[in-house]
This record gives structure tokens, C-alpha cells and sequence, in this order.
């Protein structure tokens, strides 16, 4: 008899399969996405045909979509792409218009037919955001300048597909008057909860967050919550749920507690995004996959040299240095999976027909595949083609982060830290802290510490710590193996102290290479046993003293 | 279309929105969550299809179940079933039984008193921890007792779960037990087979990437599930037998708890929301079983216990404070009940019952575990503070003409540190400490030593505290370190504290020295720094 009740099969069979097909990828070097779209191709009509999409899975692949613009949305970083603003905007508006423009003349050419085309056009303009984040992440280059050319740029495109999308939803283009009037109602909708998201973002979230910080569980199901909000928002409205969860994950970009709600975000993101891609290849059919595969293989290899060749134009106009737009370029001349969200929106509305579809489909698995590799060695390949383009000028130098030298750095703002702190500024010119307390993070901007908001498990957060040329290193972490890549971290001349509190582990951190190791509880015995026996003598000798008058005293008669 | 937003999509936003905004009212008054996804499931009620959600609450009931799998470590069950504390075997006997004979005579058939046995003798683990704000184990004796019976209690739900799921209308019989059992058992040894010697390979497998790794994670409980499924086995103990099989390195694998662990709060929010979806307008009857439910759990059970730790000689205190802990029902009550309520086995005004009474004891055992010290006070002062007397005098060995010697208030890392420190420089000392688990050690290692709480003058009488050189406390508990310092002694008397206010609070109250780590170890750090600088 069973329990509580008989679980559907189909969801069972397509997550075990998309584990097993993605393991396969990942050992080929492949994105997980491209094989969540494979398992979708292999166990659908496609292939296998033994699964189909119903009911929970249409409900997670729902949530999925929302999901991943809600995390698109949480990593815009603003201020990172700060200094950088004026030539993003530029560079995105122009890439845009130029890819676009390219895409359609391609698939012109290849032969569909005017309307067709303008709609291939729009759809496969998008760079994979998912895709180059993440490879760039794992190779921590995502904070590089390049790096932040790139998600610049998809920021720029992932708002643009947002309101593509938008617009798609509007339904077949009947009289250009009421096509008018439903853009311009979108248009001020959006502004209208973007509004909402800033102000928010401003004056109420930062208060609400501070105060649920600490509870993991609250903390975590209030961003859901706040999230399913602005999705129900902007159904209501007539608006696309990506739209809804992009702007509420705008709104919580700003906040200091983006990182650790990416951190939180992500897995159940992933979870759903495992569905929605499976499902995407679910849907199609071989002959509509195949169907114009000569012309998918032609377009991609001509988009992908065309969008490095515009992107690299594009950057390289900015002033950027030849590595930097080099770099820059060729992580970004894959086409997206939105490429194939916004396609099938298009298809649902009867814009493009469904084998047309199946052409995005092939070009973005082509395209993805191939890129995958290439911007995991993107340097190894700008070393061996830069020649190519020493005639342009590349005397130009590009500044990167602001980098500490000689300096102190504290990992973990601990009590003990937080005492050392005073000693350092004596001695060093720079001190600079990380923890991954808010609170703690609050304080130290309040007494104008310099300091990392972020947590020591991650590269990017290590690299901008600069631990090889840091001169003295405190880590209150407990965690042996944390202690033990920051150790792997820090330069020749850097003297470590690590706080530890066991004893079994103080060998085996020297062993590494700490210099002095805290054993907490040891030393705070040693040196409390010292000074409660001084003082205690020093009662004694007080005591002695006063008898001794006493009994001077006594023997005076008095 | 993935695009179109199905129905149940808006549900779960009008659910989630309402969850939040209590969270928000709820943290503020520092109400535990699983009352507030049940009140949240029962407002959602008016606006939304109950059917769209359930398929989510289903897993999470199966994400819980596996969090929880995933937190236990196997070694860890073998310790806590040798060595279990008595306590629990005798507590769900005696209190079990009173809770069935209870239940017949409110008129459940045998089945029902059985899960209205279950409901009131399951505590948890889960709970408590949340309660407490423990991020750890607990230090403190009552901390790791309650700790543990909670545990033992859970491992004996996922039983009772298997065993219950067994039984059907026409009541118990050996032979689905015996077959339930035997699968549970089959699966049990995969799960262990796969944590000694697939688990790591897996991840190894997944190359660094914490995405795989996640989703290996939860295929491998969509396997069991299915597995379960297909034997007829609740979900709940498939999931919690593939929990038990991922292994979780600590360092490597915070990634992947993270993940277990916000996938777990989502589902599980959804799961207990149902719950309060599936509520129907009490009746008298289903108010009157919600009552017994809580009185029993929020009262007879803790007696109970503090009785039973009592007889296996632990003070009053920690007994009582243990035995308050305990005042709570369990997430496993709830899945238990839905499970019944599922197969058509126990009335519907008991598994309403069991809901209200599941939200009324975590509300208030939310509330007394923040003041349990308080509660101890008010009930116990009155009582005869002399009674620990007999005991610690039994417990202690303390040589006659003691003096001028050092108190050390714990035996933890440091008391023993200091101990070492007295005996090299040839010094006398005593011990004072409290848990039991210690005494083996204080006979063989200590000359001097008291057995009893830091609380009671006797302990000090027992002491010498009169004739002692200096007392240093290893135990940074504020009312210990107040005790120390309001007593009517000569003694010189050292606290510990962790915190610079309470370092200066102490010495405005006149301590002797405090004994705060941070401080200490400090100074032997600016000694070092000072040396290193000076070097380059």
C-alpha cells in the first residue's frame, strides 16, 4: 500500500537521466545546459519517446525560467560595471542592432522568407549568460576586465530579451495602432516595477534583510517569496513572469547580501533549470529539429566568426586594449539558450513555425558546444593568434582592479581580530578584512575599516584579498582546508597567524607553513595561570606588608 | 509552453507571498517556522486549489526526510543505539503505553491510540536545534542529553513510519510488517554499500561541479524513492535510507548541504502549508484530543523524563532542563499523521488534532526554551534545595583538611589544561564538574573533586571555598559566572567571559581577574606580532 501517494514517473526519469547525461558532458568539457537539452532530445520524440511533459513537469520548468532571471537578476551587479558604464552602453546598444542585423541577413540569404527571418533575427542575438558566468566564474576571470566587459554586455542584452519577450507576448500584430499602444502600456509597466525594485531596493529590503539576515531558513524563503511576488505582479499585469522575476532579483542585487543569496539561490535554480531545459528538448520532434540542419551548420559558422568579429570591433573602439577586446569577444559568440525561449514563445504565438525552431535549436547546441571550449582557453588561443593583430595598436594598457601590496590582511573579523586590528594599522599601511557577516561588515564600515563583504571558500573573493603580496595574514577560519589554500595563497615573505583550537591541528598547520599557530585554549590558560598567580602573590606581599605593620603596631603597644 | 504560466505557478506565488509576509511578523517575534507555513497553508486555503500544490508537498516531505538522512552519520546512529541513555527506551515505554491506554479511553480503536502514542513520545531533533540556535553540538549536559534523546527519538520515527505504513484497515498483522521490515532492511545495506563505497566516487565523478554533485544527490533519492514506491514502502523512509548513503565530507561538502538545505526549505514549506490546507474547522471533539495532546506533551512528558533522568543520578537541574526541551512534537509526528491520514486509517479529528496540537507545543516550546532558567527557578526554588546534597557528597571525594587550594570550575579542554599546570608546579586543586560521562575520568585523574552543579552552595560548602586560594571558572555561562561572583566568600573568584562587556561587568562586580580567551590569547599575540615586525 503505498504511502503518500504514487510520484510521477516522468519527472523521476527525466532528472536521473539529465544527471547521467550531464556527468557524460561535464567529462567532455560540455555546459550542463547543452546536456539537459540533449537528455530532453534523447528521451523525447526525438529519441526514446518515453517520457512525456505533463504536470510537474510543466510546473518546474515553469519555475525553472523564473527562477534563472530571478538569479540573472540578482547578479547585476551595478557598481561593478560602474566604471565601465558609458562604453557598455555603447557597446551593447551597437552589438545588438549590429548582431541582430547579421543574423537576419544570414537567414535571409539561407532562404526564409522576410518575416521569418526579421523574428531569427531577434532570437539569436543573445549571448549565454548562463554559459560564459559560469565558465568564466570557474576560471575566476569573471571580475577581470573582460569578465566585466561580458557581463556588461549581457546585462545589456538580458534586458533587452526581457522586453523582447514582453512584446512577443503580445499576440499576433494585428493594426499598428494597438501594437503601439500595448508596447508603450509595457514599456510603462516595467518602469513602473522598476520603480517599485528601486525604491525598494533603496529604503525598505535593506532593513527587512538586515533583520533576517541570520535566520538561514527566513531568510532564504522571504527572497522566494519576494521573488513569486513580482512574478504574480507582473502576470497580473499582462507581463511575462521573466520580466517580473528579473526585476525582483534587480532588486536585490544592490544589497550586501547578493552574493550569499546567489549562494542560496542557485541550487533550487538549478534544480528547476535541469526540467525546463530537458523539456525544451522534449518538445521537439526529429524532422522539426533536422529539418534545416545544412542551413543551421552554415549560419553558425558564419554568426560565430561575424559576432566575435562585431564584438571585437565594437570593444576594441572603446579604447580597450587588444587582449582585452580579444578576450572579450570571443567568450561571446555562442547563441543562447533565450534564443530558444524566446523561439518557442515565438512559435506558441505563430510568428515562426516550429521547424524553425528546431533550426535555433541546432545552431544554439553547435554554437554552445563549440564555445564551451574555446572560452575555457580563450588565453591559450589569444597567444597564439595575437600576431594577427600587431598592426593595431596595443601599446594601449588596461587598468585592472586596485590592488593592495605589502599589505595586512584579516580573515574572519573575529573578537580577537577585532583587538588585533589597532596593532596592524601601527605597523602596516593597509589593513584589510574580510568576514561574511553583515553585521560585522556594517561595523567595520563604520569605523572606516577597508573591507570584502564575502566568503573565503570563493576565488574571486581570495584574488581580491592579493594574499601573495600581503605581508602579514591573521585567519580566525577554523576550517583546516581553508587554512590550508590560504597558506597555498600567500606569497614567500608573508607571515601567517592562525587561530586554532585544537590542538591535533596546530602540527599539521605548521607543517604547511603558518608561522604561529593560536592554540586558543592553551595559551589563554598559560597566560591566565601566569597572571592569576602574579597577582595572587602580589596580594600576598600586600598582605605580608600590612600584617607586618600590624604587628609593628601591636608590638608598639598601640 | 513553459512561457504560459500554469496555474499552479500562481498558486505557489499567492502561497509563497503570504509565507513570507508572516516570516517577517514571525522573526520579529522569534516564532518558529512550522507553525507559520501551517497558518500561511490555512489562509492560501481561501485562494488557492489545494490540488495543484500537493505533488510539491509530496516532495517535500521526501526533501525533509532526506535533509535530515543527510545530516546523520551512520556511525553516529550505532553510537546512539549501544549507548543510548536509558532514558529514552524507558520514557517511550512508560509514557508510550500511558498514551495509548489514554487514547482507548477517548475512544480511538487500537490504530489510532497507536498514532496518538506516536504523536506525544516523538520529539525533535530538527526542531530543537532550530529553537535553541544551535549551529553545534551542545556543550552543556542538558543540551547534549536532550540532543540525544531527541535523535534516538527520530531514528524510532522513521521506524514507526515503516511499521505504521504496514498496517492498513484491517489492522496490524506479521506478515506486511515482517516484509515491510525486511525491505527497509535490503535498502538499508545499499544505502550503506553506496556511502562506504560509491558515494565519493560519484563526486569525484562530478569534477568539482557543485551543480552535478547536487543533482547526483537528489537522483540518488529519486532511485530510492522509486524503489520504495514500487515496494509499497512510505517515501519518508526511502528518503531518509538515501540520505543516510550521501556522505558528507565537512569541508568539500558545504556546497552540497547548502543545496540539500534550500531545496529542503522550499518543499518542506510547501509540505507543511498543505498541511494547514487540509484543515477543516476543529470540532469539539478534535479541540478536546488537541488538548489532551498538548498536556501530555507539554507537561507528562517532560515529568516524566525529569523523573527517569533523575533516577539514573543526574541533578535536578540538568534533569529538569532537559526534561523541558522535550516539550515539543515532532516534523515526523506531522508526516506520520499524513500518512494515516492518506491510507484512510486514523479519524479525521485526530489528524486535526495532531496539526493543532503540532503548533501549539512548538509556539510554546519556542517560547520556554528562551526562558528555561526562569521556569527552573520559579518551580524548583521552593523545593528542598538540600536534596542534592546526599548526591553530591556521594559522588565526590574531596581529602579532609583541604586548603589553600585552586578551584577549577569544569573539566573541559582548559580545566584540564589547568589542572596539568597545578600539578606540574606541585600545587593542590579541586574539580568541580557535572556530567556524569566525566567521572569516570575525575577518579582516575583528579585527587580532589565535586561532583554537583555550580548553582548550589552545597557544591561550594563541599568545596572548601572557604579555605580556598582562587577560584577560576572554564564555564562561560553568565548565571554560573553571577553565582561565583554574588557569593558571600573571601575567596578570589575568576570567571570567564567571551565578550568585553561582560569582561568589564565582571570586574565592576568585583572579580578577582576574568578569564576571557579573546583578551588573553591577545596579549600573547602582540607579543609575537610585535617580535615578527620588528624582525623585517
Amino acid at each position: 500500500m503505498s504511502s503518500v501517494i504514487a510520484y510521477p514517473t516522468n519527472f523521476a526519469i527525466i532528472f536521473v537521466a539529465a544527471t547521467l547525461v550531464g556527468y557524460i558532458a561535464h567529462r567532455l568539457g560540455q555546459p550542463t545546459i547543452v546536456s539537459y537539452i540533449l537528455t530532453g532530445v534523447i528521451l523525447g520524440p526525438v529519441g526514446l519517446n518515453i517520457v512525456v511533459e505533463e504536470g510537474l513537469v510543466e510546473i518546474m520548468s515553469s519555475l525553472g525560467l523564473g527562477f534563472l532571471l530571478f538569479l540573472l537578476g540578482i547578479k547585476m551587479h551595478f557598481d561593478e560595471i560602474k566604471e565601465i558604464f558609458r562604453p557598455i552602453v555603447n557597446i551593447a546598444g551597437s552589438q545588438i542592432l549590429l548582431q541582430q542585423s547579421l543574423a537576419f541577413l544570414v537567414a535571409y540569404l539561407l532562404g526564409f522568407p522576410l518575416w521569418q527571418a526579421f523574428v531569427i533575427g531577434l532570437c539569436t542575438i543573445f549571448g549565454a549568460t548562463p554559459v560564459i558566468v559560469k565558465v568564466l566564474t570557474d576560471k575566476d576571470e569573471i571580475r577581470t576586465l573582460p569578465g566585466r566587459i561580458n557581463v556588461g554586455v549581457l546585462i545589456g542584452q538580458d534586458i533587452y530579451l526581457v522586453i523582447a519577450l514582453a512584446l512577443l507576448s503580445i499576440g499576433t500584430l494585428a493594426e499598428p495602432l494597438e501594437v503601439a499602444t500595448t508596447v508603450v502600456k509595457i514599456l510603462i509597466l516595467i518602469a513602473a516595477i522598476s520603480i517599485v525594485t528601486i525604491v525598494s531596493s533603496r529604503y525598505v529590503l535593506p532593513k527587512i534583510f538586515k533583520k533576517i539576515a541570520d535566520n538561514k531558513e527566513v531568510f532564504f524563503l522571504f527572497t522566494i517569496a519576494w521573488a513569486f511576488l513580482f512574478i504574480y505582479a507582473s502576470k497580473r499585469l499582462e507581463l511575462s513572469i521573466e520580466v517580473g522575476a528579473f526585476l525582483a532579483g534587480l532588486g536585490l542585487a544592490q544589497l550586501p547580501y547578493s552574493r550569499e543569496l546567489e549562494d542560496r539561490i542557485k541550487p533550487i535554480t538549478d534544480f528547476f533549470i535541469l526540467v525546463f531545459f530537458s523539456s525544451i528538448g522534449l518538445r521537439l520532434v526529429a524532422d522539426e529539429l533536422f529539418y534545416y540542419w545544412k542551413e543551421a551548420v552554415i549560419a553558425s559558422i558564419i554568426l560565430v566568426f561575424g559576432n566575435f568579429l562585431i564584438m571585437f570591433y565594437l570593444i576594441y573602439k572603446e579604447d580597450f586594449s587588444v587582449k582585452t577586446s580579444f578576450i572579450g569577444s570571443i567568450n561571446m559568440i555562442q547563441v543562447s539558450e533565450f534564443s530558444l525561449v524566446v523561439g518557442a514563445l515565438a512559435v506558441a504565438q505563430g510568428f515562426i513555425e516550429i521547424e524553425v525552431l528546431g533550426y535555433l535549436s541546432l545552431m544554439a547546441l553547435m554554437t554552445m558546444s563549440a564555445s564551451t571550449y574555446i572560452i575555457a582557453n580563450n588565453h591559450k588561443i589569444y597567444e597564439r593568434v595575437k600576431h594577427l593583430f600587431e598592426r593595431l595598436d596595443t601599446e594601449r594598457k588596461d587598468v585592472d582592479l586596485k590592488k593592495y601590496s605589502g599589505h595586512a590582511v584579516i580573515v574572519g573579523y573575529d573578537d580577537l581580530a577585532e583587538k588585533l586590528v589597532p596593532l596592524l594599522e601601527e605597523h602596516f599601511e593597509h589593513v584589510l578584512i574580510l568576514d561574511n557577516n553583515a553585521e560585522k561588515i556594517e561595523k567595520l564600515d563604520r569605523r572606516g575599516l577597508d573591507n570584502i563583504y564575502g566568503d573565503f571558500r570563493y576565488g574571486e573573493v581570495r584574488r581580491a584579498l592579493n594574499l601573495k603580496d600581503a605581508s602579514f595574514v591573521f585567519s580566525s577560519i577554523p576550517d583546516i582546508d581553508l587554512n590550508s589554500i590560504l597558506l597555498d595563497n600567500v606569497g614567500p615573505s608573508t607571515k601567517v597567524f592562525i587561530e586554532c583550537e585544537w590542538e591535533e591541528l596546530s602540527d599539521r598547520l605548521h607543517e604547511m607553513g603558518a608561522d604561529h599557530v593560536l592554540l586558543i585554549n592553551e595559551v589563554s590558560i598559560l597566560q591566565l595561570f601566569k597572571y592569576v598567580e602574579d597577582h595572587l602573590n602580589e596580594m600576598d606581599r600586600k598582605e605580608k606588608t600590612i600584617d607586618q605593620e600590624k604587628g609593628g603596631e601591636i608590638k608598639d603597644g598601640r | 509552453m513553459a512561457v504560459e504560466l500554469a496555474e499552479p505557478v500562481m498558486d505557489l506565488a499567492i502561497l509563497f507571498i503570504i509565507i513570507g509576509g508572516l516570516l517577517l511578523i514571525s522573526n520579529k517575534l522569534s516564532l518558529p517556522s512550522i507553525p507559520i507555513f501551517i497558518l500561511a497553508g490555512i489562509i492560501a486555503g481561501f485562494f488557492i486549489e489545494q490540488e495543484n500544490i500537493f505533488e510539491l508537498a509530496r516532495w517535500g516531505v521526501a526533501f525533509l526526510v532526506f535533509a535530515f538522512g543527510v545530516s546523520v552519520d551512520f556511525k553516529e546512529i550505532k553510537t546512539v543505539l549501544w549507548e543510548s541513555e536509558y532514558a529514552v527506551s524507558i520514557q517511550i515505554l512508560i509514557i508510550g503505553s500511558l498514551c495509548i491506554i489514554i487514547g482507548l479511553m477517548l475512544g480511538f480503536d487500537n490504530i489510532n491510540a497507536l498514532y496518538f502514542a506516536a504523536a506525544v513520545i516523538l520529539s525533535s531533533t530538527m526542531v530543537g536545534f532550530k529553537l535553541a540556535g544551535h549551529a553545534g553540538k551542545s556543550r552543556l549536559v542538558r543540551g547534549r542529553l536532550s540532543e540525544t534523546i531527541q535523535f534516538t527519538d527520530d531514528i524510532l520515527a522513521v521506524f514507526l513510519i515503516l511499521f505504521l505504513g504496514s498496517v492498513s484497515i484491517r489492522g496490524l498483522s506479521p506478515i506486511p510488517i515482517l516484509r515491510n521490515l525486511v525491505i527497509g532492511i535490503i535498502l538499508l545495506v545499499i544505502a550503506m554499500l553506496i556511502y562506504n563505497y560509491g558515494f565519493e566516487y560519484i563526486v569525484s565523478l562530478a569534477g568539482g561541479s557543485e551543480e552535478l554533485s547536487l543533482m547526483s544527490s537528489i537522483s540518488l533519492l529519486i532511485v530510492f524513492l522509486s524503489i520504495s514506491e514500487y515496494f509499497g514502502i512510505s517515501i519518508a523512509v526511502g528518503a531518509f535510507i538515501a540520505g543516510l548513503a550521501v556522505k558528507i565530507e565537512p569541508v568539500s561538502s558545504t556546497e552540497l548541504l547548502n543545496g540539500i538545505e534550500s531545496i529542503k526549505y522550499f518543499f518542506s514549506a510547501i509540505f507543511f502549508a498543505m498541511l494547514g490546507g487540509l484543515l477543516t474547522i476543529p470540532s469539539l471533539q478534535t479541540v478536546l484530543i488537541s488538548l489532551v495532546l498538548v498536556l501530555l506533551v507539554v507537561f507528562i512528558k517532560p515529568l516524566f523524563t525529569i523523573l527517569i533522568l533523575l533516577w539514573e543520578g543526574f541533578d535536578i537541574r540538568t534533569s529538569a532542563l532537559t526534561g523541558f526541551r522535550l516539550n515539543q512534537m515532532s516534523e515526523f509526528t506531522l508526516i506520520i499523521a499524513i500518512e494515516g491520514f492518506l491510507l484512510g486509517i486514523i479519524i479525521l479529528e485526530l489528524f486535526d488534532a495532531i496539526i493543532l496540537a503540532v503548533v501549539v507545543t512548538m509556539i510554546i516550546s519556542s517560547i520556554t526554551i528562551r526562558k528555561e532558567e526562569q521556569i527552573f527557578d520559579k518551580i524548583f526554588k521552593r523545593m528542598n534545595v538540600d536534596y542534592p546534597a546526599k548526591r553530591i557528597d556521594n559522588k565526590s571525594v574531596v581529602q579532609p583538611g583541604l586548603k589553600n587550594h585552586i578551584i577549577i570550575l569544569g573539566y573541559g579542554r582548559q580545566g584540564k589544561k589547568l589542572v596539568d599546570i597545578c600539578r606540574s608546579k606541585g600545587l593542590d586543586f579541586l574539580v568541580i564538574e557535572n556530567d556524569p560521562v566525566k567521572l569516570e575520568e575525575l577518579e582516575k585523574e583528579c585527587e580532589n573533586y565535586v561532583f554537583g552543579d555550580a548553582m548550589y552552595d552545597y557544591t561550594w560548602e563541599k568545596s572548601s571555598i572557604d579555605n580556598a586560594k582562587v577560584v577560576i571558572s572554564t564555564i562561560h555561562k553568565d548565571i554560573v559566572s553571577k553565582k561565583l561572583l554574588e557569593m558571600d566568600i573571601d575567596c578570589p573568584v575568576v570567571p570567564k567571559a567571551h565578550t568585553m562587556e561582560m569582561t568589564r561587568e565582571y570586574f565592576e562586580k568585583g572579580a578577582f581577574y576574568v578569564n576571557n580567551p579573546n583578551i588573553l590569547v591577545y596579549r600573547f599575540l602582540e607579543e609575537k606580532v610585535n617580535e615578527e615586525v620588528v624582525q623585517d
